[in-house]
């Protein structure tokens, strides 16, 4: 098992958001999650990957058979777990030649290898900016800074490129993408699957899991998942509503 | 014309930039500076005040005067103060708009850390007759720890009525977000924060426009930031320390 979460009970300011969250990712699965707004989505998210504020009062992430709760946020990407953020963070000033290559080095240090040298770099990042059709300049370009909602979405695909993790978690990386952004992101997702990677796909919508099919789909409602099946439940879902698992 | 200060000595100059000259003088050095500068018409006066610790030199006063007085005369003040143990940098600025269609810009950033301490005095006076003019200040602070201080005075005397002035000042901390957003991509700590500080720094030094100069003042940030001249006495070294 890739990933296993038990009984997870996670707060904010001393509000339980998850409560009570079991979820197994195998490698070489992909989950969707789905369920309204407001049930704790993005909260799953933000506390695998370690940050502040989300207070785990109750339960266990285990990944590769370890805790993952006493590993710092960087240890954790380190290790291979990738957020792809809702509201990505626009960063002025920090280009993304100069922040993807201080991610990829310090991750190749964390496993002992060498850094990537200036030529070595730029080929890489040549190459996965081709597959996200990011514009030209993307390396001068500051973190996010002046990018338009579906660019970021992509940008955080194509640091999932860069990066390759064994767990991705993509947090409604479709929301608000047009038909052409949809298909670059699904088509990322779907050439970085892999027997020994897994995706946790958040989404609202089908037409994402018509792309990239998923072999299991859970419903998160209020802090729980409240029903989990194969693709033909999001099918289900999407013809009658949340209000149906409720 | 450029020239760059590093001298370890207390500095006291004055300036006279005649009928369209342009200068552009940048100080790195720990020592307290005194200017006292006149801009004569279509003159352009360009000062960097660096202060990158790292000296035995524990408190840092400088002073400059700027006097727009010709037409279509300008001035830029940059400072950058990158502080850390127990270090004072003031930095008092005067720029008096004595004549009409007259430009003035203020831009002063500093990241304090341990129980450093900066003080930014910035004053513009427009004087009754000089109108058509354009002045703009901003500080920018990063307090690194809860120990160090900063402390922004403002000060704008303005006796025209046709006249464009702005200032803004900010002390907060490190973007909580956009460091998560870097460690979550696997950048330590330490190195989340380098990077932030880098792009602080270099909105300063986007500012020199020799390349060659802005690649050397670039690199002393670098060393700076990689804690290199800390044991040093003065920035740049020239004494060959061997932490240098
Ligand atoms: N920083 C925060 N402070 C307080 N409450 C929060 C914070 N972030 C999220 N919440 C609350 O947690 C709940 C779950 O939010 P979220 O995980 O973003 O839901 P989803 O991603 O499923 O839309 C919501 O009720 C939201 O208001
Ligand atoms: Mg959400």
């Amino acid at each position: 098992m890739l990933l296993e979460i038990k009984n997870l009970h996670v707060s904010i300011n001393d509000k339980e958001i998850l409560k009570g969250i079991n979820l197994s990712v195998k490698k070489g699965e992909v989950h969707a999650l789905m369920g309204p707004n407001g049930t704790g989505k993005s909260t799953l998210a933000m506390a695998i990957a370690g940050k502040d504020g989300y207070t785990i009062t109750e339960g266990e992430i285990i990944y590769k058979g370890k805790s993952l709760l006493p590993l710092s946020i960087e240890d954790r990407a380190s290790e291979g777990i990738f957020i792809g953020f809702q509201y990505p963070v626009e960063i002025s000033g920090v280009s993304m030649a100069a922040f993807m290559r201080s991610a990829i080095n310090e991750q190749r240090k964390y496993k002992g290898l060498d850094p990537l040298d200036a030529f070595e770099f730029s080929a890489l990042m040549e190459e996965k900016k081709k597959m996200v059709e990011l514009s030209e300049n993307l390396a001068s370009r500051s973190v996010n800074e002046g990018f338009s909602g579906g660019e970021k979405k992509k940008n955080e695909i194509f640091q999932m490129a860069m990066l390759e993790p064994t767990l991705a978690v993509l947090d409604e990386t479709d929301s608000g993408l047009d038909i052409d952004a949809l298909r670059i992101v699904a088509n990322g997702v779907n050439n970085l699957r892999k027997k020994d990677n897994a995706f946790i796909v958040i989404t609202h919508y089908q037409r994402l899991l018509d792309h990239i099919v998923p072999d299991v789909v859970h419903v998160l409602a209020d802090g729980k998942i409240v029903k989990t099946g194969d693709k033909a439940l999001a099918l289900e879902l999407e013809e009658k509503g949340y209000d149906w698992v409720r | 014309m450029e020239n760059i200060f590093t001298d370890d000595k207390v500095q006291h100059l004055e300036l006279v930039l005649n009928r369209g000259e342009h200068s552009t003088l940048i100080f790195a050095q720990s020592t307290s500076v005194h200017l006292c500068a006149k801009v004569e018409t279509d003159g352009q006066l360009n000062v960097f005040i660096l202060n990158f610790g790292g000296s035995n030199i524990a408190e840092t006063y400088n002073s400059f005067n700027i006097t727009l007085a010709g037409q279509n005369s300008s001035t830029n003040v940059y400072g950058l103060s990158l502080l850390d143990k127990n270090q004072k940098v003031y930095n008092e600025i005067d720029v008096c708009h004595k004549s009409g269609h007259t430009y003035s810009r203020q831009l002063f950033k500093g990241i304090f850390d341990d129980t450093s301490q900066g003080k930014f005095h910035g004053h513009i006076y427009v004087a009754p007759a000089a109108q058509k003019i354009e002045a703009t200040q901003i500080n920018r602070t990063i307090l690194v720890s809860t120990k160090a201080k900063f402390e922004t005075q403002p000060f704008l005397e303005i006796y025209a009525d046709d006249v464009k002035c702005s200032h803004g000042a900010t002390i907060g901390q490190f973007d909580e977000q956009a460091l998560f957003y870097l460690r979550s991509r696997g950048i330590p700590l330490k190195e989340a924060r380098q990077l932030l500080m880098r792009a602080f720094a270099s909105e300063i030094t986007a500012h020199i426009v020799s390349v060659e100069t802005q690649n050397t003042v670039n690199n002393w940030i670098e060393r700076r930031l990689n804690g290199e001249t800390v044991a040093c006495g003065t920035m740049p070294c020239k004494h060959n320390c061997i932490s240098c």
